[in-house]
Order: structure tokens, then C-alpha cells, then sequence
């Protein structure tokens, strides 16, 4: 089996908001950065992000700061939440939106000049900072800007697959090159994942086609603890048709500048459900009441509710929602003029993998940030959370990598392991009978669109856990790749994707049965309404191979739970 | 609805053309249209994507000989007569050669995009529109600082349409410039040049504009304007070169 083997001191695995930034801030220490990239730069999830930038400036509301943006995020996250974590996130929000700035970030005016800020979904003030609906795309854009200036050496279109570790601790990774198909070992000192989300393992998702979910299943293959695995968000506003833009997202903007629901019957139906903050509740509330809508007979012709900005000025929807705009022209509806169609798409996971304040793991060496983390936004993410989070995390971990990295050697590598994740990966080309991915891929996301959803029951997701179980351990080793070349080949990503499907898929079942009560995301038909469900759940892979869940004691400083 | 797409295994030329017959859905894209090739005809089939939703920039690729992005080309816009399918674009030859046996009038077209080597299938070699990137070293030379700097809404709204560009390279692939000079910087790098020149904020906006008067920068242009018919996003790279060329 042959490979090449590259050595860098740190390496940061993913390239969207949280990778490039981690990346930036590591390079600031004289030191060899790689960041490695399953797409080309610039096109991670981050630049999809639309409605803005979390940050307490108090630009256009004085009175806004740190501490109310801390209760807001906490109280948002059902209390679940680690609270160092959060507290870290919304004390380093402002620096690191001026970083941004500096690296050419243009964000939106107030009229003296000051960032613009809007109001979203459960916050106390406007705090949102952004650039038009556009702003994951102003951050992307500016970053790879950023990253071109710096000494970090970028890998793009090269796909991790497998963490080694050596004595308990990260030695590097296993990599396929998938422009000439070549197998790599990537050696460092320490190692960044910031991989992103997995809204890929939903058949609905307002994610790009390449979140999956690889982070979850290598650092849990690796032995890493994951942490509110259970937590899926749905972002109530996603498109329902045409069927192509199924699950695409409608920002929250629209509802912060002003987008009312409706119903079938032209009821503005909020005002039954969070007659205070209407359709700026929570997104885990504004998601249910949307579905309960369409269950009880309300629901729009094709399933989902009616969003509606006709009555604003046709000015303010044309500078702040310009992407909107376009985005339904293509589905032959003005929006200025006719409500849009919505119903919730996955799209955000609050869990993760389990940092501390360093954002390290359990796992010497291994640092992570952004999405695929857990434990900053609890059991349900405020909109505009999730950009400062990639900011503020991304730059943390990139610091504390560059120090980890000069205090530790290169470990040797296990040659062993290594040899058998390329075997693995090449018996899927040689493969003659079995599953192809696409296949096998559909009845993944069909199965966790049915049965883990919105509106979850214990026998559903028993029969997901089971189903899941089953796929991992017959269909998982059968997937075959029908046309065995190396070079860019699409059935072979998709292939390697959908085992870190199955692996994250599963870590989202086995711990949403374990929750017996409704808290955040995670929400019951047959809840136990005497559990308060102020616990964590932490997953890892136990020494017998299994999958290990425990309870753990919520991270407490400031504010204790009702 | 019957597609011809260019396919080249080694890269370097396209190779032949494969047939497919593809099942419209209402509102389906090219590159749903893609994925229903891969996942149910033929699984060899190579091409780049990630958003789906024109943020990306990731599919651009030639449709009916037209630069566009697969994600934002609804099948149902294709085979009209309408401004979306006539962009009066000035030819050079991979506008215009057609391979034998095409039929404009009922087969969708789908090729790489042009003026870059190509390496597989509609992947094409991006290097060196990044590297031109690095050329007119399009970023900013940072000045640490612990307060944002202000910017007027109306110095903002200079830069408004340049800060769109999601550098998909379809300016780059439609650039008759491009497609006889290599070292032509092209559309996409120039106006970018304008955006950090003409930025409020930037502190040293003048190495902008001189790199991009070089050599192979805004005096290769001829203000073809290719590029402002194929923008995506409205950004507009000609009227920024056109700038470029007047400024002073």
C-alpha cells in the first residue's frame, strides 16, 4: 500500500469559518500550518450562513453588552449549555468582529458609520451584525482573502477520514487526496477539527451537500466524548418548493425586519402560540408551532406555513434581503409582492464534539471549533450565534494548538492502522457486490427525517436506533464504489461520506431515546413531563467497541436552571 | 429531456460526449439534473458542487455555451428564447465550436468551463485564477486594532456590488481576453483589485490600482463585457476595469 506522508506542526482539519480562522491565528506563532479541505477554499457551509453576527457592540441599542448576550444565549439554550464556553463567546464576539474588520470584512452601516446590528430570534436588543443576507459569504470571502496572505499551507480537495493517535494522544491523519486519488498521512503536533455540521444525515437541510458529518464519526472512531449529540436544530423558515430547493434556507432576517406567519386561513397563528415574541421566538418554538400548523389542517398547499414581507417597504426588503429575493425568483415567486412558502429544514447541530475552555478535547492534541463542537449553544443555537461562535472558537483554538504544538514532539505513527484505513478505502473500489451509496444514502436520510424529527417518540426513534445498528454493521462493510478509479470520483467521496454518516446518525438516535423529557431541540410527543432534563449527554466509544452513553452534570457559572 | 455532456477521464481535452436522458421534475437545476446522472446512470461522472444555492461558487461550468452556475440554471429557463439563453456574448471558440451531432434546439449542452486546463470530466484546474489572487496580492495588509473602524453608509454602498463576487471564475471562463492570454489577470482579480482600492477603510489603497495598471492587468482589457453578462451576482468586473483603466 503506498502513501505519502506530510509533516506540519499544527494541523487544522476543515476550511470553513472556524478552520480558516484557527488557521490564521496558529500561523501568527512561526509556525508550520496545514488546513486541509475537502472542497476547494472558500466554498465551505459558512458562506451559506446568511443572517449575521452576534456580537453586544450596543451600535444601535446602547444598553446592549456581554452579560445580556450571555443570559440571552443561555436561556436560548434551554440551560444546557456549558457556561464557560459561553461566557468566552460572548466576551471575545466584539474583538474578534473588528479582526474580521480589519481583514476587509464589510459589514452594514448605521447612518454615523458604526456596524449595523438587527434583532433576531430571542434576544433582548439588536445584535445582530451583518452584511446584507449575505454575511457567512462576507466572512468566507474575507478570510480566504486572509488566509492567502498568511504561511499556511492549504490542502485543498483533500479528504480526512481517520484520526491516529498514538499512546492516547493525536499523532495525525489519514487523508485521500481526490484530485489524483492518493493516499496521505498527514503528521503533526497538534490537530484542529472544524468540520462543521451533519444536516446531510436529514433528507430535508438547508446544509451543503457536503455536511455529513466526517468530524462526528472520526473523533468518535478516535475515541473522543461527544457531547448533546441529541440537539438537532430546525430552522423553522426552509424552502418547500420548487422540490429542487426543498429545505433551502429563508434567513431569519426575514422575521427580524419585520416577516410575518401565516396560516391557510390568513391567521397570523404566532399569537396562539408566543403571543410575546411572535415569530421571534425560539427557533426550536417557531419550528413546532409551523409544523402543529400543517398537522391540524392549517398548513399551505404544499405543507408548510406562509412567510410574509408584502407589507414592508419594498426599499428596506431590496438592500437587506437582496438574496431572498433572488433566491424565489428562481422559484418564480416575487416576494416583494406574494408570501413565500416555508417549513422547517435541519439545519444547525448544537453537539459535538466536547471541548473545555482551551477548546481542547479529551483527547491530548486534539483541539476543535465551530460546528462540530458541542456545548456553546445548549440545547437549541440563537440565530447569529453561529458565525461569532466560528470567530471566536476558530481563533481560540488555533492559539491553543500553536502552544500545544510547541510544547510536544511529533509521535510516531501507527504504521498498522494507517495501512488498514487505506485498505479499507480501496477495498471499496474493488468491491463487486453490495450497496452503492446513493443508495444507501437515501434510506439514511429517510430514516432519520421519519423517525428523529421535529416532533420525536419513543418508538420511533427505538426502531431508528435498531435500523441504525443494522446499517452499520450490514451495510457499512458491503458499500462498493461501481467504477474503481481514484481520481475525482464521486461515488468513492460518497462512499467514504456515508460511514461517518452511519456513525453520526447513530450518536443522534441512541441519545435522543435516552432523553425521556422535553428540553431544547429535543421534543417529545410522550415526553416524561417530570423530567426537568437539566443534565448532558455525553457519548464515547467504549473499550469493548461499543457506543458508551452517560449523564453528565450541566457546566454551571452564573445563571442555575428554574 | 436528453443531455450531451463533455466527458475527458485524463483531462487535458474533452475526450467524447455521453448521452444521458434526464427526468424533469418542476423546478429542477442542471445540477440536480447532474445528480440524478450520477446517482442513477452513471456514477463516473465528475463535477464540483457544495451549496446549491449560488453562494458557493463551485459549479460553474458551460451550459448551451453559455458560462453559468449549474445550482442557479433551472432546466425550465433553458431552450427559450429569452435573455437568459441570447447574453449576445463575444465569441472566441469554445463559445462556438460545437461537437458533431449536438441539436441546439432539444439537447442540453453541459461542458467545463473554459480558459482554464481541464482535469476531469467539467472539473477544471483552478490554480491559476487563485493564483492571480496572489499576484495583485488581493488582500489587506492588516493594522491590528481594538476598535472597528467607521465606514459611511455611502462609502459602503461604493463597494456595494464588488464585495458580491463568490469568485466562481465565470467571468474568468467567458473572458475572450483569457482565452488566448494566459497571463491575462482577468475580470474577477481586477475588480476585486477596484473593491480594496476604492475601499474607505484600506490603508494603503494605491499598490491596488498600480498592480492592477501592470502589464497584465486592466490594459489587456478591451471591455468585451463577457464578463458583466455572465456575472452571477451582479458584481460587474467590466465597469470596475473600465474605472481601473480611467483612474489616474
Amino acid at each position: 500500500m503506498e502513501y505519502k506522508t506530510i509533516m506540519c506542526d499544527v494541523l487544522v482539519v476543515g476550511a470553513g469559518g472556524a478552520g480558516c480562522r484557527a488557521a490564521i491565528e496558529a500561523a501568527k506563532h512561526n509556525l508550520d500550518v496545514i488546513m486541509i479541505s475537502k472542497e476547494l477554499l472558500g466554498k465551505a457551509h459558512t458562506a451559506m450562513a446568511e443572517g449575521g453576527y452576534n456580537v453586544s457592540l450596543g451600535n444601535v441599542d446602547p444598553d446592549d453588552n456581554p452579560e445580556t448576550h450571555f443570559k440571552d444565549t443561555i436561556v436560548g439554550g434551554n440551560y444546557l449549555n456549558n457556561q464557560h464556553l459561553a461566557e468566552i463567546l460572548v466576551r471575545d464576539a466584539p474583538q474578534r468582529i473588528f479582526d474580521l474588520e480589519d481583514m476587509g470584512a464589510v459589514f452594514d452601516r448605521t447612518p454615523e458609520g458604526k456596524i449595523a446590528q438587527r434583532p433576531f430570534g430571542k434576544q433582548s436588543w439588536r445584535r445582530t451584525a451583518y452584511a446584507s443576507d449575505r454575511t457567512g459569504s462576507e466572512i468566507m470571502v474575507t478570510l480566504t482573502e486572509a488566509i492567502r496572505k498568511t504561511s499556511v499551507r492549504v490542502f485543498d480537495e483533500v479528504f480526512a477520514t481517520k484520526l491516529l493517535v498514538t499512546d492516547g494522544k493525536i499523532a495525525g491523519i489519514c487523508a485521500v487526496d481526490l484530485k489524483y486519488g492518493d493516499y496521505l498521512i498527514f503528521r503533526a503536533k497538534s490537530v484542529v477539527m472544524a468540520t462543521g455540521g451533519a444536516g446531510r444525515i436529514y433528507k430535508v437541510t438547508s446544509n451543503a451537500q457536503l455536511d455529513v458529518g466526517d468530524g462526528y464519526g472520526m473523533a468518535y472512531e478516535a475515541g473522543c466524548e461527544m457531547i448533546d449529540m441529541e440537539m438537532v436544530q430546525f430552522h423553522p423558515t426552509g424552502m418547500v418548493k420548487p422540490e429542487s430547493a426543498k429545505g433551502r434556507l429563508v434567513t431569519e432576517a426575514v422575521r427580524g425586519e419585520g416577516g410575518i406567519l401565516l396560516n391557510s386561513e390568513g391567521e397570523r397563528f404566532m399569537k396562539r402560540y408566543y403571543p410575546d415574541v411572535m415569530e421571534l421566538a425560539g427557533r426550536d418554538q417557531v419550528a413546532r408551532s409551523i409544523m402543529t400548523e400543517v398537522l391540524e389542517g392549517r398548513g399551505s398547499p404544499d405543507g408548510g406555513a406562509y412567510l410574509s414581507i408584502a407589507h414592508l417597504p419594498k426599499r428596506i426588503v431590496e438592500f437587506r434581503l437582496e438574496s431572498m429575493i433572488e433566491q424565489f425568483e428562481d422559484a418564480g415567486v416575487d416576494i416583494r409582492e406574494e408570501p413565500m412558502q416555508v417549513s422547517p429544514t435541519a439545519h444547525h447541530f448544537m453537539g459535538g464534539l466536547k471541548i473545555d475552555e482551551n477548546a481542547s478535547t479529551n483527547i491530548p492534541g486534539l483541539f476543535a471549533s465551530g460546528e462540530c463542537t458541542g456545548g456553546v449553544h445548549g440545547g437549541n443555537r440563537l440565530g447569529g450565534n453561529a458565525l461569532a461562535d466560528t470567530q471566536v472558537f476558530g481563533a481560540l483554538s488555533g492559539e491553543t494548538a500553536a502552544k500545544y504544538a510547541k510544547e510536544n514532539r511529533h509521535l510516531g505513527i501507527d504504521r498498522d492502522a494507517a495501512i488498514k484505513e487505506f485498505e479499507r478505502l480501496e477495498a471499496m473500489l474493488q468491491r463487486k457486490d453490495g450497496v452503492s451509496p446513493a443508495d444507501a444514502r437515501d434510506e439514511l436520510t429517510a430514516l432519520m427525517w421519519s423517525k428523529v424529527q421535529i416532533f420525536r417518540k419513543e418508538e420511533d426513534m427505538a426502531e431508528a436506533v435498531k435500523e441504525l445498528r443494522r446499517i452499520e454493521k450490514e451495510v457499512v462493510p458491503q458499500i462498493k464504489v461501481d467504477v474503481p478509479v481514484k481520481r475525482f470520483n464521486p461515488g468513492w467521496h460518497q462512499a467514504m461520506e456515508f460511514v461517518h454518516m452511519v456513525t453520526t446518525a447513530r450518536m443522534v438516535a441512541e441519545a435522543a431515546l435516552m432523553r425521556k423529557g422535553n428540553r431544547g431541540a429535543h421534543y417529545r410527543v410522550d415526553a416524561d413531563p417530570d423530567e426537568t432534563g437539566y443534565y448532558n449527554i455525553v457519548i464515547r466509544k467504549g473499550k469493548d467497541g461499543e457506543m458508551e452513553l452517560t449523564k453528565e452534570d450541566l457546566v454551571i457559572t452564573k445563571i442555575t436552571p428554574p | 429531456m436528453l443531455f450531451r455532456i463533455a466527458r475527458s477521464k485524463d483531462g487535458e481535452t474533452i475526450s467524447h460526449y455521453d448521452q444521458y436522458k434526464v427526468e424533469v421534475k418542476e423546478g429542477m437545476t442542471v445540477l440536480d439534473a447532474l445528480f440524478q446522472i450520477q446517482d442513477k446512470m452513471d456514477p463516473s461522472l465528475s463535477f464540483r458542487y457544495s451549496c446549491r444555492g449560488a453562494v458557493c461558487g463551485s459549479c460553474a461550468m458551460l451550459i448551451d455555451k453559455i458560462p453559468r452556475l449549474a445550482c442557479k440554471t433551472q432546466l425550465s429557463t433553458l431552450k427559450r428564447d429569452d435573455k437568459k439563453n441570447e447574453m449576445n456574448l463575444e465569441p472566441f471558440p469554445a463559445l462556438v465550436e460545437a461537437p458533431n451531432g449536438w441539436s441546439p434546439s432539444d439537447e442540453v449542452l453541459v461542458e467545463p468551463l473554459p480558459n482554464l486546463p481541464l482535469l476531469k470530466d467539467l472539473v477544471v484546474d483552478m490554480c491559476r485564477f487563485y493564483e492571480t489572487l496572489e499576484k495583485l496580492k488581493l488582500w489587506i495588509d492588516i493594522e491590528k486594532g481594538t476598535e472597528y473602524r467607521n465606514q459611511s453608509p455611502e462609502e459602503r454602498k461604493r463597494i456595494d456590488r464588488l464585495v458580491n463576487c463568490i469568485m466562481c471564475a465565470l467571468c474568468y471562463g467567458s473572458c475572450p481576453i483569457n482565452a488566448e492570454n494566459e497571463d491575462y489577470l482577468g475580470p474577477a482579480a481586477l475588480a476585486k483589485s477596484w473593491r480594496f482600492f476604492d475601499d474607505s477603510r484600506t490603508p494603503n489603497p494605491d499598490r491596488f490600482l498600480k498592480d492592477a495598471k501592470g502589464e497584465s492587468g486592466a490594459p489587456l482589457c478591451e471591455l468585451i463585457m463577457n464578463c458583466v453578462r455572465v456575472c452571477p451576482k451582479g458584481v460587474a468586473p467590466g465597469g470596475a476595469i473600465r474605472k481601473i483603466k480611467e483612474a489616474e
